[in-house]
């Protein structure tokens, strides 16, 4: 997992959630460590992620997501797709 | 109607195209100032109404508080109502220290919702498919968040009202908290009615009613009650209300501007859009009736008049109707030249401008008004701001679907008494 990518991922949540999100480490739990992250803002983070990074996540993706590590590393994973499509 | 539990009005909370305080709007009125200008919310050109009375973001105070996150979602006739909701509570020192005190309601009178943030939903769906859409879309847009947002906000846990009946949903919703409070089921109550309106789909659906001025002239547009009047230009706002019982209010020391005294609603229209007079003439009365009063006891009428050809036309021949045979004739007045057309809002706004009539004694003029068609001559219009000695306000409003609405204010007994004792 790239350190850059993870912090650029932690700036772009505290910036959808406007909140200082720095405290966050890659085996924060994403559904608890994010103050306030209910399911609609969960779910309109990942459509405000998928804006900033020019991906797409898969419709169920956060089932399959536990910790920030996880998350930065399928973010990871869709941005490497994104360069071999081009 | 006799009740023991007269209902006062003790908070006022306004967002407006003149601005968001009391004091500001009213001496904008009374010196003829318009908040018309060029459409600016989005590109116009392809409309034959350019004009519109829009709000300035930064009149907007929404932010701070529970719910921070979701307010901001919100379409923007929920924050405007949440704006004009928090300085009527502040005025009226109904919550100290943040308590929330138990036996109240929230009415709000609502026209056409999220009517913005249906469009742009609908466009993001088609250009990038369903997926892309917020979750947040349908609670920001549906009618009952203007209420519901307020009642949240506060902590509020009494029942959530919203009332739609077009343009006279704001005065159903006083009149609604009106009965609640008369009935002894509720001490006090927000109540007011918002709008925001001024979207592309909107102006489409009123251009196809021919409903809109297509002048390009915002110092001369509309024209209430003129001969040569054209049609409406859209405003948007919000006007909020704290009403309580006068015992309520009396035992907790609050300041009361001015008593509901009337209030009727009924239906009637010649074509789902088009009043009739007979049945606007109808509502005045009733509302007189409901007040104890008889025609000659109003001095002044806030109209709906918004500047629409034949909707004019009935609210004069009804104000004839009911007003006429009357030495002392009301001053009849309209707000619209100065901020439009604000559907929901415009009885709210009406109410705010006629508590600040009772108060200061002058009514405002109605703009770009040149003349009233002579069958209609006995009618009172007022065409610069007037001084007057003003006991009751009448203010009407009137929505597509037949729905009519009217309103009676007076000043407060107290008021009254001191004023006759003087």
């Amino acid at each position: 997992m790239s350190t850059d990518l993870f912090r650029q991922t932690v700036q772009y949540i505290g910036e959808y959630l406007e909140t200082d999100v720095s405290h966050l480490r890659p085996d924060s739990r994403v559904a608890f460590a994010v103050p306030g992250l209910d399911s609609f803002k969960l779910f309109e983070m990942i459509l405000f992620l998928e804006d900033r990074f020019d991906i797409e996540f898969d419709e169920n993706v956060m089932e399959k997501i536990d910790t920030m590590q996880d998350f930065v590393s399928h973010i990871e994973l869709l941005l490497s797709r994104k360069t071999q499509n081009v | 109607m006799s009740s023991p539990h007269q209902v006062c009005i003790t908070g006022t909370g306004v967002i407006s195209p003149l601005g968001a305080s009391v004091p500001g709007i009213w001496e904008r009125l009374l010196a003829g100032c318009s908040g018309i200008g060029l459409l600016r919310r989005f590109d116009a050109s392809r409309f034959s109404c350019r004009l519109a009375a829009e709000i300035a973001d930064a009149d907007l105070d929404f932010a701070d508080g529970p719910y921070a996150h979701e307010m901001k979602r919100m379409d923007r006739f929920v924050q405007y109502a949440v704006t004009a909701a928090k300085d009527a509570v502040s005025s009226s020192g109904l919550l100290p220290e943040g308590t929330c005190p138990p036996d109240g309601g929230v009415f709000i009178g609502v026209g056409t919702g999220g009517l913005p943030h249906l469009e742009a939903g609908v466009l993001l769906q088609e250009a990038r498919g369903p997926r892309r859409v917020s979750p947040y879309l349908i609670p920001s847009l549906i009618s009952n968040m203007a209420a519901s947002m307020i009642a949240l906000h506060y902590g509020f846990r009494g029942p959530q009202y919203t009332i739609a009946g077009a343009c006279a949903s704001g005065n159903q919703a006083i009149g609604q908290a009106v009965h609640a409070i008369r009935a002894g089921n509720l001490k006090w109550a927000l109540a007011g009615g918002t709008e925001a309106a001024i979207t592309p789909i909107g102006y489409s659906g009123l251009q196809a009613m021919h409903a809109l001025s297509s002048s390009s002239e915002a110092r001369a547009t509309p024209r209430p009650f003129d001969q040569r009047c054209d049609g409406m230009v859209v405003g948007e706002g919000a006007a909020v209300f704290v009403l309580e019982e006068r015992a309520h209010a009396e035992a907790r020391g609050a300041t009361i501007h001015a008593e509901l005294s009337g209030y009727a609603t009924c239906t009637g229209s010649t074509q789902i859009t088009l009043q009739a007079a007979d049945d606007l003439t109808r509502c005045m009365t009733l509302t007189l009736r409901d007040a104890g009063l008889d025609a000659a006891d109003i001095d002044c009428v806030y109209a709906q008049a918004a500047g629409l050809v034949k909707g004019d036309e009935c609210e004069l021949e009804a104000l004839q109707n009911v007003f006429a045979r009357q030495a002392a004739r009301p001053a009849v007045t309209s707000i619209k030249g100065h901020v439009g057309h604000t559907f929901a809002a415009s009885g709210p706004l009406n109410l705010m401008a006629s508590i600040e009539t009772l108060r200061t004694r002058r009514i405002p003029p109605t703009l770009n008004l040149d003349t009233v068609a002579p069958q209609y001559a006995d009618v009172d219009v007022v065409r610069e701001t007037r001084d007057r000695d003003v006991r009751h306000c009448l203010i009407n409003s009137f929505g597509f679907g037949g729905v009519n609405a009217s309103l009676i204010v007076s000043r407060s007994q107290r008021e009254q008494a001191s004023r006759q004792s003087s």
